[in-house]
């Protein structure tokens, strides 16, 4: 008797946390959609139910989930949705790129690191000027200047950099540039979306003094001297997958590594008056169109599936989504074997506190949450 | 019945653990990390600066004291290539500098931090130079 009575106990308790941490239908408001101006065009030969039509924005709030941001979907994107398949990673030819960008210097170091068959060595060559190269899975090259910029974290330095034109060159003659490098290397050209932003040696200057006064930075890493020859364009890319970006497997890996970012780009560059200072091009994808065409599902299903998260939780924050980004994610399947599917990307601020924003993604055409380790 | 103090912690942690997961401001080569053993191992990207083969580990927070959290520094494109000492500090010991040993990293590259041992639920909040 006393047994039973335990049980019901905590049949009670079981029963009373999971109604407690989730919401009642009834419960919540109607969703209130103030803008939806629609932006996707059909094609001659679809039919009305192969095409979806998402806004341009979307301001929803829902009990303490609201929605504020423009969905980003690229200007070609007609609403019809192709699947794809990855035939491999594409990776560079290491000797074209030792070629390329190895200098005159004399080579003072070289060091291979062993990896799993399949995949290309890993080798690193240092030169006496201070020249970087590395190549196999990922192509990298480094100027001596870039020491610099990669201790300032240039890619991602929102805070010191802006969208000004520098004196040396246009930026799209930097991206222009890139393109020729990546088509070069055996890369897919033309197949990114490119961005770019510009960063002044005097911000950089004062940043680095800030981070060495707050005792961050050792005095030694010091740059002795900047002047207008170390203002840079910074230039990055994310790969295109028939006309949407690429959400590339590192980006699955962890939540903390999910962020669309410039530093999360395959393709980041670095230019100088100089020239080229650094480039890393890493987890490019050869894409083939499968024969199915997908159905996505329209943005009220996908944003309920946030609102319907972020509602559940029980406390009294507040979340505002301030991106909502179609993707091809790329992933590795139960199988091993890589797989793509559209996948929206969303950003939730809480309490209005950008330091707690967090990534959830939500899968285009099942609607359903894509859980990250 | 469970207290409602109970129940909200209950809930609060199960969304915590579902949602968790922050933008740092990155500037300079360094992140910070807020990793809890067995939960959310891993680190933000950061991009290693130099040629120096070690890399920094400094916990300024600890949930349980005196409980060691180790961690190993990860390229980010092959996690087959990780360093070969790990950083061990506990709240009495918070800093580290282990060498990468045997893995050559490269300047440039991307690494991330990664748990590799400390009792589950260790969360520990810090720095991280790889």
């Amino acid at each position: 008797m006393k047994k039973k009575y335990k049980n019901s106990i905590m049949i009670l308790i079981l029963l009373t946390v999971l109604i407690g941490c989730s919401q009642k239908e009834n419960d919540k408001s109607p969703a209130q959609i103030k803008d939806t101006t629609t932006k996707n065009t059909a094609t001659e030969n679809t039919t009305a139910e192969d095409i979806v039509v998402f806004p341009d924005r979307y301001n929803t709030e829902m009990e303490r989930v609201k929605f504020q941001c423009e969905l980003e979907i690229p200007e070609g994107f007609t609403g019809l949705m192709q699947d794809y398949h990855v035939n491999e990673q594409v990776y560079c030819d290491s000797n074209k790129f030792y070629e390329m960008f190895a200098p005159e210097s004399e080579l003072k170091e070289h060091h291979t690191n062993p990896v799993s068959e399949g995949l290309p060595e890993d080798n690193t060559y240092i030169f006496a000027d201070g020249t970087t190269i590395a190549s196999g899975f990922q192509c990298l090259y480094n100027s001596i200047n870039n020491v610099y910029y990669n201790q300032l974290g240039v890619m991602d330095s929102i805070e010191i950099s802006s969208n000004e034109k520098l004196s040396f060159a246009e930026p799209e003659t930097c991206i222009e540039d890139v393109n020729e490098i990546l088509r070069q290397l055996g890369y897919p050209a033309d197949d990114f979306f490119f961005s770019w932003h510009s960063l002044n040696a005097q911000a950089m200057e004062q940043a680095e003094e800030q981070l060495i006064s707050s005792g961050d930075f050792p005095e030694e890493k010091r740059k002795k001297g900047w002047t207008s020859e170390d203002d840079i364009y910074v230039i990055y890319a994310y790969q295109k997958c028939g006309t949407l970006p690429v959400f590339h497997e590192i980006m699955s890996l962890g939540r903390s590594l999910a962020y669309d970012t410039p530093s999360g780009a395959p393709v980041q560059a670095v230019y100088s008056v100089r020239g080229l200072e650094s480039l890393l091009v890493n987890n490019i994808y050869a894409f083939e169109k499968a024969e199915k065409d997908l159905h996505l599902k329209n943005f009220d299903e996908i944003a309920k599936v946030v609102e319907e998260k972020f509602n559940s939780i029980l406390n009294e924050a507040d979340y505002a989504v301030t991106r909502a980004k179609l993707y091809e994610r790329v992933y590795y399947d139960e199988k091993q074997n890589y797989a793509v599917e559209p996948t929206w990307y969303f950003e939730i601020i809480e309490n209005g506190n950008e330091s707690r924003t967090s990534v959830t993604l939500v899968n285009a055409v099942t609607g359903k949450e894509i859980y990250l380790p | 019945m469970l207290k409602p103090k109970m129940k909200r912690t209950l809930c609060a942690m199960a969304a915590v653990l579902s949602i968790a997961g922050t933008i740092t401001p990155v500037l300079a080569d360094r992140v910070d990390f807020d990793i809890t053993v067995s939960v959310d191992e891993i680190s933000p990207r950061a991009k290693k600066a130099d040629s120096e083969q070690k890399y920094y580990v400094t916990g300024t927070y600890f949930s349980l004291t005196n409980y060691t959290f180790s961690s190993k520094s990860v390229n980010l494109n092959n996690s087959a290539l990780k360093s070969q000492y790990t950083a061990a500090i506990k709240s009495s010991s918070p800093k580290a500098t282990p060498g990468y040993g045997k893995y050559y990293a490269g300047a440039g590259v991307y690494h991330y931090l990664q748990a590799v041992g400390g009792v589950s639920g260790l969360r520990v909040r810090g720095r991280y130079t790889p």
